[in-house]
């Protein structure tokens, strides 16, 4: 026998996690490879990914994006002027910013450009999840401690 | 009111204390559907204050549960309601490698692939690669016991660790097993903490055992045909690879789909699939081993092409987003982790297709096939009881078949009642003795792993 079950219909699909998607940008393979596991192992969707901002492919995925984690290239400093344009012309992206290293000039750049929260390397999955939570639209919806999520219905043949 | 004893934490831990939402909603996870509201996340930052949280947890009589990467799936990390989460994640230097004894020595909240990053330059590898080795943590990987895809061939962590320095929940500390390559002293007491899921004690360093990285890792895709007995498959692939084949793995057609949608595929779309990695000295002899797989895996017909991957890394991180992919599709649902001797794998999966027909519930299927080691997903709300029947003849199938209700992932909250089953009652009154020396007020992770006492031995349904 084969254990494949036929895939649900796609009108019985629910769309994704409780937390609205985002788009993960960052120029290493390592830390990006890093970043996205973590993201996916605590049910934070990811819409599209990307080694640079302007590289993020556009589509109906991307547009759902409410969030975006934007890991800063160590060397340069031209990044903080493209996500300022990039948020700029979507303001409604929350975005939080990974840097190389803590530097309170490169902090700076990152408020500026738009950020809602930076993170300094080197820092534990706990701060990038807790950072990540802090930006995330459906923070400001809850109240204290977590609850068990909401299971959503099954699709069924 | 247990809150109020939060600020006598002051004068115990130097660390960060935090009760804010966010600290609370994230500790308060893991990767089930699970969810606990924590009373603060604490982080000790050494083994003294370790030693000294776990004094005041016992004054105050207060659960701590200690927490890695949180990646577990049966709530292993989840936090009872009032308790303390122990965040070990900032403990994640890798302290020490030994090149020439192939140990590395390692804060328990080093993450599994950071840990493989800092020990391949010295030629060397740490073999148990769960699939969520990008995030889960060493620590945790200890308390549950983990494995991977290439423990088909090297084994789960407990045969990785050799070292751990450890403080028990009655305050001891203690160093467990040994620099030497081997011993015989009486049992080896590491083996009890491996596996415990922090409700013993907490672990504050480890000592691994390194694997020297093979010249050559080749990672492989075979197309399953529709009708292919996977347990025969995968009892034919070990024996045509048992010179350098390190990795049998299996994911169904849907689950392969959910990781296209995902935009993570494995191989050409619409094909179930076996992953095999194979280990070499040369190209050509992956080559020739290749082809002895591909030719024993449909005897008498002309040989399986089997598709290269060229990362093998990058194809276990795909095959660990699996549970990832179906997670963004299904949400919560029956997602299990049962074991069969390899030869009865075929009869697990008979059992499992009629669970899923009598249940009318979809069936997602990978694991870990070499090792009859694999994760039912049903597509069923966890809680309904639809998903307690499911969940039960599930278990109860693996027990039937000589197996395990838990391979790799651990017990948790949900598999509490079937502990008793599979272990006896004699071996379950034997832990408890452990469980009361060890941790006499019974602060440490509470509701995990063992079966209360009235849980066990409820009637139910045959497989």
């Amino acid at each position: 026998m084969t254990t494949r079950s036929p895939a649900p219909p796609a009108s019985d699909r629910s769309s994704g996690a409780d937390a609205p998607p985002a788009i993960l940008v960052g120029a290493n393979d390592d830390h990006r490879r890093l970043i996205r596991g973590l993201m996916m192992m605590h049910h934070q969707p990811i819409a599209a990914e990307a080694p640079s901002l302007g590289e993020v492919p556009a589509g109906t995925e991307t547009e759902k994006a409410r969030m975006l984690v934007f890991m800063a290239p160590s060397e340069g400093d031209a990044w903080s002027e493209e996500l300022r344009s990039t948020l700029a012309s979507h303001p409604g992206l929350r975005t939080l910013v990974l840097l190389p290293m803590d530097a309170p000039a490169t902090r700076s750049s990152a408020a500026r450009a738009g950020a809602r929260a930076v993170l300094s390397r080197p820092f534990t999955s706990r701060d990038f999840l807790e950072a990540l939570d802090r930006i995330s639209p459906a923070a400001s919806a809850k109240e204290g401690p977590p609850r068990a999520a909401a299971p959503r219905r099954a699709p069924r043949e | 009111m247990p809150g109020r004893v939060l600020p006598s934490l002051d004068g115990v831990v130097r660390g960060r204390i935090a009760s804010d939402p966010a600290s609370l909603r994230t500790a308060g996870r893991d990767a089930s559907h699970l969810a606990g509201a924590p009373l603060a996340v604490v982080s000790p930052v050494d083994e003294d204050e370790v030693r000294a949280l776990i004094g005041w947890a016992r004054r105050h009589r207060l659960p701590l549960v200690a927490r890695g990467g949180g990646t577990s799936l049966d709530g292993e990390s989840v936090p009872s309601d009032g308790s303390v989460v122990v965040d070990l994640s900032g403990w994640d230097r890798v302290e020490a490698i030994d090149p020439g004894e192939r140990v590395a020595y390692v804060g328990p909240g080093v993450v599994n692939w950071g840990l493989q990053r800092a020990v391949a330059p010295h030629g060397l590898f740490y073999p148990p690669n769960p699939g969520s080795w990008t995030s889960c943590t060493i620590g945790g990987n200890v308390a549950t016991n983990a494995s991977g895809p290439r423990s088909y061939r090297y084994g789960p962590t407990r045969a990785w660790v050799r070292e751990l320095d450890v403080v028990l929940g009655n305050g001891r500390r203690l160093r467990l097993g040994t620099r030497a390559a081997k011993r015989s002293v009486g049992p080896e007491l590491l083996s009890l903490i491996v596996g415990s899921e922090g409700t013993l004690g907490i672990v504050t360093r480890i000592g691994v055992r390194l694997a020297p990285t093979p010249p050559v890792r080749r990672g492989l895709l075979l197309p399953v045909p529709d009708g292919t007995r996977l347990g025969e498959l995968a009892v034919r692939l070990g024996r045509a690879g048992a010179e350098g084949l390190s990795a049998i793995e299996y994911v169904d057609r849907a689950s392969a789909e959910a990781l296209e949608r995902l935009g993570r595929p494995l191989g050409p779309a619409g094909s179930a699939w076996v992953l095999l990695e194979v280990e070499a000295r040369d190209p050509a002899a992956a080559d020739r081993q290749a082809e002895a797989l591909a030719s024993s895996a449909a005897p008498g017909s002309p040989p399986l092409r089997p598709i290269p991957f060229e990362n093998a890394d990058e194809m276990w991180t795909r095959r660990g987003e699996s549970g990832v992919a179906l997670d963004r599709e299904l949400g919560p649902r029956v997602r299990e982790d049962v074991a069969v001797p390899v030869g009865r794998t075929d009869d697990l999966l008979d059992a499992l297709a009629r669970i899923s027909a009598d249940e009318h519930v979809p069936l997602y299927l990978y694991g870990h096939l070499g090792e009859g080691s694999v994760h039912p997903n049903f597509a069923v709300d966890p809680e309904s009881p639809a998903a307690a029947r499911v969940r039960e003849r599930t278990l109860l199938a693996a027990l039937a078949l000589d197996g395990t209700v838990s391979a790799e992932h651990g017990i948790g909250t949900i598999k509490r009642p079937y502990v008793e089953r599979e272990l006896g009652s004699d071996a379950v009154e034997w832990l408890r003795a452990v469980k009361a020396w060890c941790d006499p007020d019974g602060i440490l992770n509470p509701g995990k792993l063992y079966p209360a006492p009235q849980a066990a031995g409820r009637s139910s349904p045959s497989p």
